[in-house]
Order: C-alpha cells, then structure tokens, then sequence
C-alpha cells in the first residue's frame, strides 16, 4: 500500500484496515473503509478529504475516543513512562471556560498527578512561547478565536505527547489569523519535530505544514493517494509561492477535484 | 433679536445640542401630563371613572411610558446609569404613592386594602413587639442579644433567636434547601451521565415534580415519630427542592457539549477526576439557574406550610393576622416574606459569582 | 320532643317551647307579606349542620314564601365572609364565634348578629375532650389538671372556636391554653394522629369523636363545657340591614319558622334531611347518628355567652385591644323581636 512506510522501521502510529461503522434505525453507515496509514516518529502526516469523509472519525480513533469496528490501531509508546500515547487539538478549540487559560494549558499535566508548581510552569514556558504570557489568568470568554485556538495548541504541547493529533485547528479562524496560526505551527513543529497527524480541509495547509499528504475519498472514507511533499525546511509562508508549492498543490487538486465531483454527484 | 424669533433660535440650539428636538419633545410632554389629568379628572367628576378604571389605569400607564421615553431621549450618557435606577426605582415608589394617596382620600377602602404608611406601622410594630402569649417575636428581637448574652451566655441568646418567626422560616428554608441541592445536583448528574438511571427515573421525577407539595403534606407527617416538629417542614422543602435540582442538573450535564467530555478524557481524566474539571464545571450554568427556581420554590412550599400547619414562622405570622383580621400586619408578613425572598436570591448570586468566576 | 330531658331551667323552657309548637303548629305568619317583586339575598355559609335553619328555610321555601330569593354561596372560613360582609358584596354570613368577629369589630367594621345559628346541647353534647387511652391506663391523665403540658390537637388555629372550647374545659382546673401544647390539626387526621402516639388528647367532635372512641384509642375525659353556648351566627352586612330592614326581618322570621318545623322528632322528617344533605357533606346516617344540638324556636341570641367567647379570645392574647369590648354594636336583636312578634313567643 502507498501509505506504508518502508519495511524494517516501526512506525510510531500503525493503523492496519481500519473500518468505523455505525448502527442506525436505517441499516449499516460505513464511515471509515479498510483505512490503513503507518507514521513514522518526527512525520508530519496531514490527511485531506472532501467533508464527510470520515477523516475526523479516523482521527478520534486513533485518539482513542471512538471505537473501531474492524482493523487495528497502535501508537508505539516512547521511552519515558508516563508520558501520554496522544494529545488531540479540536477544530472547535474546546479548552474549558471555566477554567483560567494557564489553568486550561496545565490540564494535561494535573491530570497526571504533576506537582501544582511545576506544572505552572511549563504551562508558563508554553504560553510565552505563543505571546500569551500576560493573559494567563484570563477566562477563554476574554479572548479572541485566534487566541483561543493558540491556549489549545499548547494544552497538547505542555501535554508532551507521544504523538500530536490535530482536527482541523484553524478550521473555525478568518482567513488572517489563520496565515499568522500556520507561521507560528511550522515554527513550533519544526524546533519540537512531533510526530503529528493533522486533518484538515485546505490543500494549501496541508502541503505547506506535511510532509506527506493522504487523500481519502468521499464515504465511505477509503484510502485514496499519497503524496510525498519534498518542499525544504524551515518552511515559512513564503513557501506558499515557490514553484514547487504550486507544481504539488496541482498534481493533489487535479486528483481531490475529481473526488470532491464525484461525491456531490453522490450527495444530490 | 426680535421677541417672535428667539424661541425658534433656542429651539435649533438646543436640536443641535441633542440631535432631537427637545423643544417639541417637552411640548408633547406637557400636553399628555395635561390630557390625562383632564381626562381623569373628568371622567372622576362625571362618576364614571371607576367603571372606566380599567381602560384609564392601562392607559394612563402607556403614556407614562411615552413620558419616559421622550425624557430618555434627552438624558446625557453621563446620567444615563442614573437615569435608569430613576426609572427602576421610581416607578414602584410612584405606585406607593399612588397607593397611599387613594387610601388617604378613601378612594379605596382602607380595611382591606391599607395605605403603605399603615403597612409601614403594621411591619414595625411586628418588628418591636414580643408576643407573651405564643412567645414569640418577628426577629427575635437581636437589640437584646447582649443583655441574653451576659445573663445567659449563648444558651440565652439561642433562646432568644428561637423565638424568632424569620429566624424560623430561614432555618426551615436552608436545611431544607440543603438537604435536597444535595443529593438531587448528585442524582441528576447520575441521571445526565447514565442512561439506564435516566430512562428509568426520568417519568416518574416529571410525574412528582407537578404534585403540588402541600397536598402530599399530611401524608409526609406520617412518616414522623413527630408529625408536627421540624421534620415534615424541612423534608418537604427538601423534596421540592431535590425534584428541581435533579431535573435541573440532569439537563445541565446533558447539555455540556461533547467535545469538553472528549478533551478531558484525552487529557487523562477519568472517573471522579472527570466530574470535578468537566461536567460539574459544564453543567454549573443549568445548575444555578435550577437553585434559582428551587429557592423560590421552597419559599413557596415553607410558606404554605406554616399558614395551616405551624406555631411559628413568617407565613404562620402572616395567616394568623388575616385570621384574626388584623389586615395591615397580613400585608407587613407579605412584605416580610417579599424580602426574605429577595435577600436569599441575592445571597445566591453571590454564591454563584464567587463559584462560578468565569460567568460575567 | 326533646330527646333527653335536663334540670337545667333552659332545657326545660325549651322543652315546653317545643310542646306548644307541636300542638300549635306553623301557620300564624301569614300577617307578614311576601314581598314583591322578590328581593334577592346572598348567604355566604360554611356547610355545617350548625346553619341547619337556613337549609331548612331554603329547602322548604320558607324563604320564597316571604318574597326572598335567596342565592347560599359557600366560603372556607369566616374571615373570608367578614370581608364580603363589611365591602357588602355579600348580605349575610353564617359564621362561627371566632376571633376575627372581635377585631371586626373593635375596627368599627359595619357587621351585626342578627340571628343564631345552633346552640351547644344542655347535656352530652357533641364536643370531647379525650385522652390517649395508654396514658389514661397508666394514670398518667386521670383529670384535666393532669393535662399541663401535654400536647392536645384541635382542628382550628389560634382565636378558633375549638380553641375557645379547650380553654373552657382548661378553665374547669384552672388552667390556661398556655399550660399545654395546642396543635392545629385537622379533625379527620386525629385518629391516626392518638394511634400513632403523637398527640396526648384531643377536642373533637362526631362523628370523629365516635370514631375514636369506638377504636379503642381514646377515653372521654371531659365534655358539655359551654352548654348552651352560641357557636355560630348568622351576621348581616351594616349595609343590608340599613338599606333593606324589610329583607333583613323576613330572613330572620323565615329563620324562626324553620326552627320550629325541626322540633323534636321533626328533626330528621323526610323534608328537613333532603334540605339538610343539599346544603352540607352530610349524610342521612351521619344525620341520624349525630348529636343533637339546639335550634331555639324563639332564636334569642345569648349575649352573655358571646361575652364569655370574647373574653377568653381577648385573655388568650388574641385581640389587639385588652377592654372588654362592647358588644351592643356587634348585635342587632330588631329583626329577632319582629319574628317573634309575628310567630308568637314558644
């Protein structure tokens, strides 16, 4: 299969034919089909799909907060016990209001038993590391989407993960925020090298943040191409213009375009 | 300047000032203070004034309104908070007035409906007497506590706070208050969380929820060693009580959106862990506004209770003067019970400020 | 003919009242006229047995006799028809002797008595005073002085009739209501309530008395602590009385001719029980087991024991004044007089 990395390495995410089918009133829905992807350690992996394709579905079972119906789905633990298999960034951002934005980014940690102390401050480290330093005991209703969506980011980063889960994050931002968001992503990712999967909708973010990019076609969601992304790093929004950005967004397009078609066809 | 144009320079100054004409604003002000005075006033003259009453006092309510309004056009965004306590305290100060007006001149017949002054009086002598007969008093008369306490230590002063019908009512209200927020927030989160629990205990809460209290109320006095002591009171407070809150919160944790369940259990937390950061946090809103109603509710089961069932307590004070037709100081146990209601909704506004600090 | 035979001077004047009524028999107050067109009165009543002249008079069409066209409205306590009396929505209320009449009047509110209604029997009558039997067995209770600081429930609440009755049976040994625990409680829930050991006594009356006594779970202790006395009164609004003196004395005449077809054994004939089941939750068996009270054919109204009434409620803390009130403004004998003139004195 195209999504498997070669023999011989372990990869760090192995989910081998994985299926999702819900039970309803009106039969069987197939949300996810025979879906197999390996990831390396370090990869950032970004799967693109049209809407409804079931790619959030695969995402939340290798999360582990969805079941699987068939197939299986396995992260390879690191070397320091302890340390969370995986952390997920939600598209609607959900980190607590009623908790203050330092609080929210500590979450992870508190909920491992981290001294109080302690984990204040690599939450504080994180927040810096964002700009948000001076709003850490602010409450969520105090700031902006685009802050909002920064404090969730580093809930999983201060959370130190295995691997990094990311469901559409800048989906729900304006067109601005979102460009200064995937500066600051590729930043981050490229001074951490966390092993990432990152579902998204926008084939420009997907080829400028991945290094591969699955394709999966309209439900049921099934395997549909990868794409290597051979663009050199550091990445920055300038390599948005390069040749070479626009030479691979057109090679995926002309394949997702053919499949966004064809599930309209299916929808009318 | 001639005497005819000063008017209109004035007039464009002051529409300048403001943005509106203020000068036709007050025009119209004036002109419907002076028709309803004269349609009143006529209407009184001619005798039919009280069989028109219900036409004259809606009305004369709307243009009240259009007064207001007109005024609030011209009031400087520098008064406007002031302008509005004007306006939210005013108007039942003005109703008061009108109230002991049509008293004073016997517009309305003063036995059964007495002027606010008699009420007033009514309410303070309720507050400075000492029943000798059933022993009791409004407050408990506190200006004494430091003569009990130096006779009697805290034994004289609990003596002299249990003679108290407030003190006796509160007390009522906030063991019951506690003794059903309690277990009912706690099943109503079992309810929100478990299916099983809910669908087999949702019918049947629904079922008790309508039953007015006072009704099950001789039956609840029989399960006490003690039918006519504290306990039947206070559970059945509690009752009404734990029905609102289980409903209540069963509804708060069932709307918490799913995605802070699934954030706080991808961030490890789990069980008790789950229920302390996420779903009692989530459901807090829905929690609180169920208190809200539940401690209205409660004031409305204790006060029906004491009418008919108790030696002591504000609605017990409050039916015994009908009862013996005293009716200025029925209307002071109202008021007492009108501003009981009003101080216990404060006191849990602020509880939910300091709980709940991430709410405006 | 009265059913059971007193030494006391009333009962006997009664007794011959009754005799002279049977043998007379109604008939003589053809003198008043019917008035015409019919004036409309409205009667506001709580439906016990003690308003049984009214029923009588409306069921029987004593009423429609004298031009009366008289609407009975039913209230749950007397205070609700106090305050229909004095705002003269309504004409006249049946009501019971309680506390609220004395501040009624000691308020200048424009009421009067203007007829009885029942008065308490000479001898056995129909309110108990009655005593756990486990307490009485112990000889915890064997006389009333026994019963300082013992809880006793009585259905009414403070400035009742019932409590008015404890008080007199307290009186006896010298006792005040503040001596023991009064507990409000509803007639029907006192059975239970001396079952379940939560109350020490109890003041009821049949058939609730009867229940109890029957089950084995009460001893009488004492009774007739007020014979004779006026319970209950029919009071007319200030206004009746003033604008329609002419209604106001054909109702109290009609009163006095019911009263005097429910002598004797013509209590419970046929006629008089079918007004009596219309009007009241009564029963025909309840009706026949029942104890009987007093229907005065001459419908005087006993002043004195209403003084007594009003002292008691004034002593037990429960008027705003503490001086005996004068009581020549709370009744109005006018309309009592014409009846009898009319009727004849029995």
């Amino acid at each position: 299969m195209d999504a498997q990395v070669s023999a011989g390495q372990v990869p760090k995410i192995a989910a081998r034919n994985v299926s999702r089918i819900y039970q309803t009133v009106d039969g069987d829905m197939v949300a996810v089909d025979d879906f197999s992807l390996d990831v390396t350690d370090g990869e950032f992996v970004c799967v693109v799909g049209p809407s409804g394709c079931g790619k959030s579905t695969f995402l939340r079972m290798i999360a582990g907060l969805d079941t699987i119906s068939a197939g299986s789905i396995q992260i390879a633990p690191g070397g320091v016990p302890g340390k969370p298999l995986n952390s997920v960034v939600f598209q609607e951002y959900a980190i607590f209001p009623w908790k203050t934005v330092i609080d929210n980014v500590a979450f992870g940690l508190e909920m491992r038993g981290i001294a109080r102390k302690e984990r204040l401050e690599t939450a504080r480290y994180w927040l810096d590391r964002v700009g948000l330093g001076k709003f850490a005991g602010y409450y969520p209703h105090q700031i902006s989407g685009g802050m909002k969506q920064r404090v969730s980011i580093v809930r999983a980063l201060a959370n130190d993960p295995e691997v990094l889960l990311m469901d559409e994050p800048l989906g729900a931002l304006d067109a601005q925020t979102r460009v200064v968001l995937q500066e600051e992503l590729l930043r981050i990712w490229e001074e951490t090298r966390k092993t990432v999967v990152y579902i998204t909708h926008s084939l420009d973010e997907a080829v400028l943040l991945g290094d591969r990019v699955i394709l999966m076609t309209a439900q049921p969601g099934r395997h549909l191409a990868t794409f290597d992304i051979d663009l050199p790093r550091p990445r920055s929004i300038e390599t948005a213009n390069t040749p070479r950005f626009v030479e691979h967004r057109a090679l995926i397009w002309e394949k997702l375009s053919q499949e966004v078609k064809r599930a309209m066809e299916q929808n009318q | 300047m001639t005497d005819a144009t000063r008017p209109i320079a004035q007039e464009t100054r002051l529409a300048r000032l403001t943005g509106k004409s203020a000068v036709s604003d007050f025009r119209l002000i004036a002109l419907l203070v002076l028709g309803t005075v004269a349609a009143n006033l006529a209407l009184a003259e001619t005798g039919f004034w009280r069989s028109l009453s219900f036409i004259a006092i809606p009305a004369g309510f709307v243009v009240l309104v259009v007064i207001c309004e007109r005024i609030g056009r011209h009031v400087r965004p520098a008064r406007r908070a002031a302008y509005e306590k004007a306006l939210a305290f005013g108007f039942p100060a003005a109703v008061l007035a009108l109230w002991q007006i049509a008293g004073d001149t016997g517009m309305i017949n003063t036995t059964w409906f007495p002027q606010p002054s008699r009420i007033a009086a009514g309410l303070w002598d309720m507050t400075i007497r000492y029943d000798k007969f059933s022993q009791t008093s409004l407050l408990g008369r506190p200006w004494l506590i430091p003569q009990a306490f130096s006779e009697g230590g805290f034994a004289g002063v609990w003596t002299l706070l249990s003679e108290s019908h407030v003190l006796a009512t509160v007390a009522r209200v906030f063991i019951g208050f506690v003794l059903g927020a309690i277990p009912g927030i706690l099943l109503g989160v079992v309810m929100g969380v478990n299916q099983t629990v809910r669908l087999m205990l949702d019918t049947t809460l629904s079922a008790i929820y309508v039953l007015p209290k006072i009704a099950i109320f001789p039956i609840v006095m029989l399960i006490f060693a003690d039918p006519f002591g504290e306990g039947p009171k206070i559970l059945v407070v509690a009752l009404a009580v734990f029905i609102l809150m289980t409903i209540n919160t069963m509804a708060g944790v069932r709307g918490i959106d799913n995605v802070y369940l699934m954030a706080g259990r991808n961030y490890g937390a789990h069980g008790w862990q789950l229920m302390r950061h996420v779903i009692l946090p989530g459901a807090m809103p829905v929690i609180f506004a169920g208190l809200r109603i539940a401690l209205g509710t409660a004031m409305i089961v204790i006060i029906s209770v004491e009418f008919l069932r108790a030696k002591q307590g504000v609605g017990f004070i409050t039916f015994y003067y009908w009862e013996v037709l005293n009716p200025e100081k029925m209307y002071a146990g109202l008021v007492v019970v009108m501003l009981l209601g009003v101080l216990l909704t404060y006191l849990l506004q602020w509880l939910q400020r300091r709980l709940m600090p991430w709410q405006r | 003919m009265i059913r059971r035979m007193s030494l006391s001077r009333r009962a006997l004047m009664l007794a011959v009242g009754v005799g002279i009524a049977l043998s007379s028999g109604p008939g003589r107050a053809a003198e008043v006229a019917a008035l015409n067109p019919p004036a409309r009165v409205k009667v506001a009543y709580v439906p016990i047995m003690k308003f049984a002249t009214l029923y009588v008079a409306e069921g029987r069409g004593i009423f429609a006799k004298y031009g009366l066209d008289v609407t009975l409205e039913r209230v749950k306590s007397g205070t609700e028809a106090i305050a229909f009396l004095d705002q003269g929505s309504v004409d006249v209320g049946g009501i019971a002797i309680v506390a609220s009449l004395w501040s009624a009047w000691d308020r200048g509110l424009n009421v009067r008595i203007i007829a009885p209604g029942a008065l308490d029997p000479m001898e056995n009558g129909p309110t108990k005073l009655i005593i756990r039997k486990d307490l009485s067995d112990a000889g915890a209770i064997k006389t009333i002085a026994d019963l300082k600081g013992k809880k006793i429930g009585v259905a009414g609440g403070p400035g009742s009739g019932g409590e008015y009755f404890v008080a007199k049976a307290l009186e006896r040994a010298k006792l005040t209501i503040r001596d023991v625990q009064l507990v409000n409680i509803g007639n029907a829930d006192m059975p239970p309530a001396l079952e379940a050991k939560s109350l020490d006594a109890v003041l009821t009356s049949s058939p609730f008395s009867d229940q109890i006594l029957g089950g084995g779970t009460g001893i009488l202790l004492a009774q007739d602590f007020t014979p004779g006395l006026m319970t209950v009164a029919f009071v007319a609004s200030g206004k009746f009385i003033k604008e329609r003196p002419e209604v106001a004395e054909r109702f109290a005449l009609a009163l006095a001719e019911a009263a005097r077809m429910m002598q004797g054994n013509d209590y419970l004939s046929p006629e008089n029980i079918a007004a009596y089941i219309k009007y009241t939750a009564s029963t025909e068996e309840a009706l026949r087991k029942g104890a009987p009270v007093i229907y005065d054919p001459n419908i005087e109204i006993p002043v004195d024991g209403l003084a007594d009434v009003e002292r008691v409620h004034r002593e037990n803390g429960r008027t705003e004044y503490d001086k005996p009130l004068d009581l020549s403004k709370a009744v109005d004998t006018t309309f009592v007089k014409k009846a009898i003139d009319a009727l004849g004195k029995q």
